[in-house]
């Protein structure tokens, strides 16, 4: 699985990039909206997990950009900051899921799995 | 269920191999079915663990803060959005009013969590502390309204003004800063505060760094150099920049000690001061008395007092009353040479001074032996200077000094109607000034505490978690259906096998209610809650220990049930205080619990169980649960099974009459690879299928003794029956004809069979992950008359119930479901469905009369419990197998 992880706070994209690639799991990072429309536009990447609260270009409206771009896209939403109108219009923009921090490893891989499983079938038509 | 997708795809690929695009149709939408269907079970399971939790906070005994409640309304909107989500997609436009009906609850939970506007910044950055008084609290904070207000009755105050909580507002709310804040203390987790000291630090520097707005800056420096020119000081001004917080210093909320001033601070270090202190309210043990008292960050606006520096020759504090005891005959004041901070430091002995009120004179004093003091540093702040002995221990103030103080305190005192607690200093020119005034706190009185002292022997249940506080006494009476239901008597202890949402119709007559399963996550714990019925889940055992027992007392707090009336002992019983009780956090809290767990929709037989009469997300998740069981198993067309690529099974060389289809993972790879034949045979021995191993298992643990023994009336009713039965006309192409599938991978299994005229499916998913497992079982039909068949289906249902399921019997059919139950109770579970699919072939037959079927009642419970007890006999053994393996290893 290819991923990118995007968050402007760069401790937690270090961090958590790190563990993710221990983990086997191919993993780029952005600390922006921009920056992850660029790598989704130049690299090949399976799934997307988005801070929604982000300087500049919000988590929300970067999800709407991947979603338009690439519809079938992956997309779980991870936030610091919890908010239920958030948390809804993000799933309603397709977000396969919402997760709020901290975030077990395992409980994101897990969610990251589902996602391929059943994202796959859907590509192949694609 | 991982890897099904990828089984589907292997399976679309070899059905079309087999250009049997028709089967690939039905296996997919089971596949998708059953992939809504397990995310529709997790994502219940997740919001109800949200509910339960919110109930929890509810009862107001442990502290929490705003970002708990909105993260887990948002967990719980999140969860019950997704359900909403997989009942379209299991029964896609069927029930058009569901998605608004959600989005309307939601919409209004939004509503109340939305975070409070902030003070307008609209208002003054800065007030003159002369035009200050207490009316102005919620402005400049509680010490600048205290201290205006001593101005204005005459007390000498020194000269200084107040940075309002409108300038606190605009600091954080330029750059994001509050957000941000917000932010660093979800992410960093809610319950870590007792070791957040890296928090802490992390979101006081965040503050540090972050610059002042410039209309603040220059509102400051003008507001500095007002009374620099008004001191005639000039460059040389000292200013004590302190804390004024809302509600701090108030009646409700003391926030002693816990925000930070700086003294001494030159005109330059005015802005990193001020930074300072409004830092300080993300001190450790600030956020952790936010967090105890159930104070919202936005509840706690900090307002800054800047104050000449006034240069002490002696300070200290004043008290109107006892603190200790909070008697009121003296007043108490504690005096150093130097700073008044000593005294509060405690970095010194002080001298004390018990002084009458009414005549005003002193009662007693005590000089201690003042070896330092704090005098103003060179730089900024204080320092503390050795004083020689015989300064050390001379009075640091002369009588009259004393009473002065004393004066000025009981005026306040009558000023403000309550106790005072007054900082004071003397200038170097002997003229008193009042620095700081609160209400002084009062101790509280003690509660009395009586242990419990119970005899072993009449504890009845020690087992059990609380799914509802409280204590209840009464008889018990056992409910094993809906019948019994209806002879509850009133204010009875309900006792139940299953914690089933059905009995929440009971909970109003019942004093309390015990369940052997079930837990605090539940619909019946939520409902217990929400009606104050005492509620104990989990008690293993509690038919047996309760059946005959007389009044009994349920400690639902202790997890006990007691034998006799306790409640004159339980009374005595000191409850946690509810500290949150009344707090903005709790009343914040409430408004959100309603909209979210109390649960209206009960019965799904009534009319009212429709998304019209929604009231809370909860109602929402009950009637996506049913809805989502009853199209996950509801017979239709898609349920055919792929006849193409199926392999047929053998046993100890013989052929069998069932056939399975792997979708991947359910055959060992080391069975021999398949030929391309339809009758290619695959040896039991060889499915890896979990559910399957665990079924098959039960189908052949004991041996069935061939079809019971036929009455006369039995027999010509099955003829009778099959007479008219246009399926068993030869030849006939019909239902009849349809083989017994398994469908299987590693970890899910569905079977479908028709074992003589009866029909059954089974479909089970078992997985590490307990939320997702699910088994159930549909029965319908059978040979026999109407009668018998009702009773046979009738036997099932209460069989099924007493293991754990949740069973509803109609007619002659039963509907059964377990979930969320563990890797083992599923192996359990599946193995007596595999026994009853072997034994209950045929026995309508024998259902003549109900003492027939209380004798197949018994008979078939004695060899589940062979059955499950071989089962953890053997789990027994392969762990102990297993740690021989391992030890081995070692």
């Amino acid at each position: 699985m290819r991923l990118l992880l995007v968050d402007d706070e760069t401790e937690f994209l270090e961090m958590m990039g790190k563990r993710l690639v221990h983990r086997g799991i191919d993993t780029a990072v952005a600390d922006s909206g921009r920056k992850a429309l660029d790598i989704l536009d130049n690299r090949e990447i399976d799934a997307v997990v988005l801070d929604v609260k982000m300087p500049g270009m919000d988590g929300l409206q970067v999800l709407q950009e991947i979603k338009r771009r690439k519809p079938g896209m992956v997309v779980v939403l991870l936030t610091g900051h919890a908010d239920l109108d958030t948390a809804v219009q993000g799933m309603d923009s397709g977000a396969f899921d919402y997760l709020m921090k901290p975030v077990a490893l395992e409980e994101l891989l897990a969610k990251l799995h589902e996602a391929m499983d059943e994202r796959q079938p859907l590509d192949s038509s694609a | 269920m991982s890897g099904l997708w990828s089984a589907f795809r292997r399976m679309i690929s070899r059905s079309q191999a087999a250009n049997d695009a028709d089967e690939a149709f039905h296996a997919s939408r089971l596949l998708e079915r059953c992939q809504a269907f397990r995310k529709l079970l997790a994502a219940n399971n997740q919001a109800l663990g949200a509910m339960a939790a919110i109930d929890e906070l509810a009862a107001g005994t442990e502290p929490f803060t705003m970002n708990q409640v909105r993260s887990l309304c948002t967990e719980v909107a999140v969860r019950v959005l997704q359900m909403v989500q997989q009942v379209e997609a299991l029964a896609p436009g069927r029930y058009p009013g569901l998605e608004a009906a959600f989005r309307a609850i939601q919409q209004e939970l939004a509503d109340v969590l939305r975070r409070e506007p902030g003070p307008s910044s609209e208002a003054p950055l800065i007030f003159d502390l002369q035009g200050v008084d207490c009316a102005m609290a919620s402005v400049v904070g509680a010490k600048s309204a205290n201290l205006g207000e001593a101005g204005r009755l005459g007390f000498r105050t020194p000269p200084g003004f107040a940075a309002t909580t409108a300038a606190y507002a605009l600091f954080m709310a330029s750059d994001g800063l509050a957000e941000e804040i917000d932010r660093r203390i979800q992410a960093a987790g809610a319950k870590a505060l007792d070791e957040a000291h890296a928090l802490s630090s992390s979101l006081q520097q965040l503050v540090m760094r972050s610059a002042l707005p410039e209309s603040l800056a220059l509102e400051l420096n003008a507001a500095c150099a007002r009374l620099a020119e008004r001191l005639e000081t000039g460059e040389a001004l000292r200013l004590a920049v302190r804390s004024s917080a809302v509600g701090e210093d108030g009646e409700a909320y003391s926030f002693a000690g816990q925000y930070r001033s700086v003294l001494n601070v030159g005109l330059e270090d005015v802005a990193a001061a001020y930074k300072e202190v409004i830092a300080s309210k993300y001190g450790v043990t600030a956020m952790s008395y936010r967090l105890a008292r159930g104070l919202r960050d936005e509840d706690a606006p900090m307002g800054v007092m800047v104050i000449h520096m006034v240069d002490a020759a002696a300070g200290g504090v004043a008290y109107t009353a006892d603190p200790a005891t909070g008697r009121c005959e003296h007043v108490f004041v504690h005096a150093v040479f130097g700073m008044p901070k000593a005294v509060v430091d405690g970095a010194t002995e002080s001298d004390v001074y018990r002084i009458c009120r009414e005549p005003l004179e002193i009662a007693m004093s005590c000089i201690g032996s003042k070896k330092t003091k704090l005098v103003l540093a060179r730089g900024e702040g204080l320092a503390y200077e050795h004083s020689p002995g015989d300064v050390a221990g001379a009075p640091c103030l002369k009588p009259e000094q004393a009473l002065e103080v004393a004066r000025a305190a009981l005026a306040l005192e009558r000023h403000f109607g309550a106790p005072q607690d007054v900082e004071w200093a003397f200038d170097r020119e002997g003229r008193l000034f009042i620095l700081q005034n609160r209400p002084l706190r009062m101790p509280e009185t003690p509660m009395d505490y009586a242990e419990l002292e119970v005899a072993q022997s009449d504890i009845l249940l020690s087992d059990g978690v609380t799914a509802s506080a409280g204590v209840g006494v009464g008889r018990p009476y056992i409910v094993r259906k809906q019948a019994d239901a209806l002879r509850l008597p009133k204010d009875a202890v309900l006792v139940v096998r299953n914690a089933l949402p059905a009995w929440a119709s009971l909970l109003d007559r019942a004093s309390a209610v015990v369940a052997e399963l079930g837990g605090a996550a539940g619909h019946l714990a939520a409902v217990a809650r929400e009606m104050g019925t005492p509620a104990l889940f989990g008690a293993s055992g509690a038919i047996a220990a309760l059946a005959r027992a007389e009044v009994v007392t349920v400690d639902a707090d202790r997890g006990v049930v007691l034998s006799g009336d306790r409640s004159q002992l339980l009374s005595r019983k000191p409850r946690s205080p509810r500290v949150m009780v009344g707090a903005p956090v709790h009343d914040a809290l409430l408004r959100a619990a309603r909209l979210t767990t109390p649960l209206s929709l009960i019965d799904p037989d009534s009319p009212l169980f429709d998304p019209g009469y929604f009231q809370s997300l909860h109602d929402v998740t009950r009637f996506c649960h049913e809805k989502a069981v009853e199209a996950m198993f509801a017979e239709d067309d898609d349920r055919r099974f792929p006849q193409a690529s199926a392999l047929r099974l053998s046993y100890q060389g013989k052929p069998l009459q069932y056939w399975v289809v792997d979708l991947g993972g359910g055959v060992s790879p080391a069975a021999p690879p398949a030929d391309k034949n339809r009758s290619s045979r695959l040896d039991v021995e060889m499915v890896a299928c979990r559910p399957f191993r665990a079924l098959w298992r039960g189908m052949i643990e004991l041996p069935w003794s061939g079809p019971p023994a036929l009455d006369m009336r039995g027999f010509a009713s099955v003829v009778a029956q099959a007479a008219s039965n246009p399926d068993l006309e030869p030849g006939r192409s019909s239902a009849m004809a349809m083989r017994n599938y398994f469908l299987i991978s590693d970890e899910f299994m569905s079977l479908q069979s028709r074992f003589g005229f009866h029909f059954c499916t089974v479909e089970a998913l078992i997985c590490p992950v307990s939320e997702e497992n699910f088994a159930s079982f549909q029965f319908k039909g059978g040979a026999a008359d109407r009668g018998r068949r009702v009773r046979r289906a009738r036997l099932l249902a209460d069989v099924l119930e007493g293991y754990c399921f949740i069973a509803e019997n109609r007619e002659d059919s039963v509907v059964a479901r377990l979930e969320g139950a563990s890797v083992r109770e599923m192996e359990n579970a599946l193995a007596m469905l595999g026994y009853l699919l072997i034994h209950t072939r045929q026995l309508d037959m024998v259902m003549a009369d109900n003492a027939r079927a209380e004798a197949e009642f018994k008979r078939l419970r004695r060899d589940i419990d062979i059955i499950l007890s071989r089962n953890a006999r053997r789990a027994v053994e392969e762990t102990s197998w297993k740690n021989q393996g391992t030890a081995g290893s070692n």
